[in-house]
């Protein structure tokens, strides 16, 4: 579903992400977890088509990100770090923009804001600016945006924080059922038992570098995945 | 901490102007000279127009025996400019600003952060006062005899008088700020409505300004009693000039410090209720409805347009140009004869005055820079343009076509006009449809352009993108510089090689290139380097 090959990124002369090379198949649950900085934004923002890489390639469905951006943004779905939205559209308007520009068709539309909305509790805000809503329902409104065009494939940044208990057990439903119907999810968190209970594989980044990748079970070992994360960070520091 | 605050507020004002968030590196030297020598033609433009006023009524007035009436009319003058340019930003700066929350998060009291603002909006006000008080200080100093004290007292009068506006503006500021938030729709219209109303009535008196001066100096000593009557501060204010009066200067410091003091103690008190209030408390429930499915392009372009629509403060001073161009053929329409006399300054023969009145209207124009910020007004929501799987020519081209779109009614409306009422004939009348549809087309490419390679995104509020970007600044200098250069080279031409309506029409034909090649340069530049922004 999702293939990083040799992805290398520098600001100047920093390299936030360095011969990173990942493989997420799909229906898997995929999350990525590294301190701050470590170049997990970057990486989830050059699978996105947001940020142009100075090395190696992505491929999502075998299409080449570089070589056709469109065809590769019209399978995934991204959600930022921060929900950063239209704050001068309505939220269903803003919902009717992101469906336009991907194409979505009238009843296809109307039945997914419909079922989304209702599931993340935000119905009746949706005539509401989006200036007047809160974090959480701004994250709320970019998941359901995210999940309007029936994504294979969700790259997601964070997308846990600002959302309170019932949602985020939604955003985990829905995580599953992509996954289940032949979708995929990469996503980055820094909540290790979320990502120890959720994820099928795991990956840890550190300065940009891949330290460890593999099954939920083979990373974590008998130990928790906290432990195995502070040994690594240990280890390479 | 308010020196740290006040600090902060400096760097962001000198940051937006002067550096571009893309680069994150200070302007070349060149740019700079560029910016330098722009600065010092708005200036000097400023300072001569005031100059002439101040100079046909300075000399005549002191011979009336009504001098203080001169520091007057000066003083109103530099309140008026004050109040009118500093308004909106006072609104946008105190109450809207995004860092409130953080700075309210902050151990810091809500007064310094007050304090701090109003301190930038102070700076704001010396900047306005100095382009009418100046030249008054220049043309006084230059016509009349000027003593030591009345120097002295000139200087401490006109360094308080900004308070004035000031508190003003903050009061009117926090009015619209409380009032707006109660009303979430049709606001922007509003503002919009009354600035308009408001910028007809500086037209008109603008326009009447000579026969204003000339009954002013006729019944110099009636309108003193009434000024002296009405606004007694102002009548301090230029007694404590004339006469070296130490009450009327205490007394003209009084009424610019108190209500000053007052207004911000007051709205120290409420800043925290009203810069964290929601946006209304009216809400409105969803109700599902029918949706329409429409195509990406026409998707973009609505965006475009309700962002645009969204905010007062990017309509007015985008869109001022197209404001003053209704005005103006109105005018043009309703005093043609005056118009027409105005322009006799040209010396030009009146079968040529279409000529000139498309010359205008193309200036007028090219004021409007609506696409010149919408790149930096992206910013922080550059993220969705830039996923979302449609080719970034399109996302460009649907701002492009706002400004476009938005320019064009007004152009051919105005050029419908001056056809008519001046008498255009021939080649004229095509030309002076097509030549001012075309600059538009070509400004708002432009302003793509220019934003592109002056891109802001870490504003704290739209005002630095709209008001005080380098883009905004760029683009305004190249628009001229499109519009005057041709004008130049038809200056510079032996005298009747070309006729203006030929010449205009070579002109005309010029900008059909010129915009393909600028489509170019959007459709390969300006996507490769929209791709590689990062807010």
């Amino acid at each position: 579903m999702l293939k990083i090959e040799g992805l290398t990124k520098a600001y100047g002369n920093k390299k936030a992400v360095d011969n990173l090379s990942l493989h997420i198949q799909k229906g898997e649950i995929y999350g990525f977890i590294g301190h701050n900085g470590a170049g997990k934004t970057t990486t989830l923002k050059s699978c996105a088509g947001i940020l142009r890489f100075d090395a190696g390639e992505i491929f999502i469905d075998g299409i080449s990100i570089k070589q056709d951006p469109i065809a590769c943004k019209k399978r995934i779905a991204y959600i930022p770090d921060n929900p950063d939205l239209y704050e001068f559209l309505s939220g269903v308007k803003y919902l009717n923009f992101i469906a336009d520009v991907y194409g979505v068709g009238k009843a296809e539309r109307e039945a997914r804001i419909a079922k989304y909305a209702a599931l993340f509790e935000l119905t009746g805000d949706l005539a509401q600016p989006v200036n007047a809503y809160s974090h959480g329902m701004k994250q709320k409104l970019a998941l359901i945006a995210a999940l309007i065009h029936a994504p294979s494939l969700m790259v997601m940044d964070e997308p846990f924080v600002g959302l309170d208990p019932i949602a985020a057990h939604a955003l985990k439903g829905i995580m599953h059922e992509i996954c289940a119907s032949g979708g995929a999810i990469f996503f980055s968190t820094h909540v290790l038992e979320v990502a120890e209970k959720l994820c099928d594989r795991i990956a840890i980044i550190r300065q940009g570098r891949l330290v460890i990748a593999g099954p939920t079970d083979e990373v974590r070992g008998n130990s928790s995945l906290e432990n195995v994360f502070l040994e690594l960070e240990g280890e390479n520091a | 901490m308010l020196n740290a605050l006040f600090r902060t507020r400096l760097a962001a004002l000198f940051y937006s102007l002067f550096r571009g968030s893309r680069r994150k590196k200070p302007l070349s030297p060149l740019a700079k000279i560029g910016a330098g020598l722009l600065a010092i033609y708005v200036i000097g433009c400023m300072f001569w127009l005031f100059g002439m006023m101040w100079e046909s009524m300075c000399e005549p007035l002191y011979r009336l025996d009504l001098a203080w009436l001169y520091f007057a009319i000066v003083g109103l003058t530099a309140v008026a400019l004050s109040f009118v340019g500093s308004v909106f930003t006072a609104q946008k700066q105190i109450f809207s600003a995004k860092d409130n929350d953080l700075l309210l998060s902050m151990p810091i009291p809500p007064g310094a952060i007050i304090a701090s603002r109003v301190g930038m909006l102070l700076l704001l006000g010396y900047m306005f006062e100095a382009a009418v008080v100046l030249p008054a200080a220049f043309v006084w100093c230059y016509s009349l005899p000027v003593s030591f004290a009345g120097a002295a007292i000139f200087t401490v009068a006109f360094l308080l008088l900004p308070l004035v506006p000031l508190t003003l503006s903050c009061i009117f500021g926090w009015i619209i700020e409380a009032v707006s938030s109660r009303l979430p729709r049709g606001k922007n219209m509003l503002a919009v409505l009354l600035s308009v109303a408001f910028l007809a009535a500086y037209f008109i008196v603008y326009s009447r300004i000579q026969e204003y001066i000339g009954l002013l100096i006729a019944n110099g000593a009636a309108v003193g009693e009434a000024v002296a009557k009405a606004a007694p501060p102002f009548f301090w204010l230029g007694d404590a000039i004339v006469s070296k009066s130490a009450p009327s200067l205490i007394l003209f410091a009084l009424f610019c410090i108190l209500p000053f003091a007052l207004t911000l103690f007051v709205i120290s008190k409420s800043f925290l209720a009203i810069a964290t209030r929601r946006v209304s408390g009216t809400k409105r429930t969803y109700r599902a409805e029918a949706m329409k499915a429409e195509s990406a392009d026409r998707a973009l372009f609505k965006k475009e347009l309700s962002h645009f629509l969204s905010n007062a403060m990017y309509m007015l001073n985008a869109g001022i140009g197209l404001v003053m161009l209704l005005i103006g053929c109105v005018a043009y329409i309703v005093k043609r004869e005056d118009v027409f006399a105005a322009f006799g300054a040209f010396s030009l023969p009146e079968a040529d005055m279409p000529a000139l009145l498309c010359v205008v209207q193309c200036f007028i124009l090219s004021m409007v820079y609506i696409s010149a910020p919408s790149i930096s007004l992206e910013g922080k929501n550059l993220w969705i343009s830039q996923s979302i799987p449609v080719p970034t020519y399109a996302i460009l081209r649907a701002k492009v076509r706002l400004h476009s779109f938005s320019a064009l009614p007004f152009s051919l409306v105005s050029s419908a006009a001056l056809i008519l009422v001046s008498g255009a004939r021939g080649l004229m009348v095509p030309v002076m449809l097509a030549l001012p549809a075309l600059l538009c087309h070509l400004v708002a490419q432009l302003g793509v352009i220019i934003n592109l390679r002056f891109p802001k995104f870490d504003w704290t509020s739209e005002v630095v993108a709209v008001k005080q970007s380098m883009a905004v600044i760029v683009a305004m200098l190249v628009n001229w510089g499109v519009l005057l250069l041709p004008v130049f080279i038809y200056i510079a031409l032996p005298g009747g090689a070309l006729t203006p309506s030929v010449y205009m029409a070579l002109w005309t034909l010029a900008f059909i290139p010129a915009n393909i090649g600028l489509a170019r340069v959007l459709r390969g530049w300006g996507v490769k380097t929209f791709e590689e922004l990062n807010s």
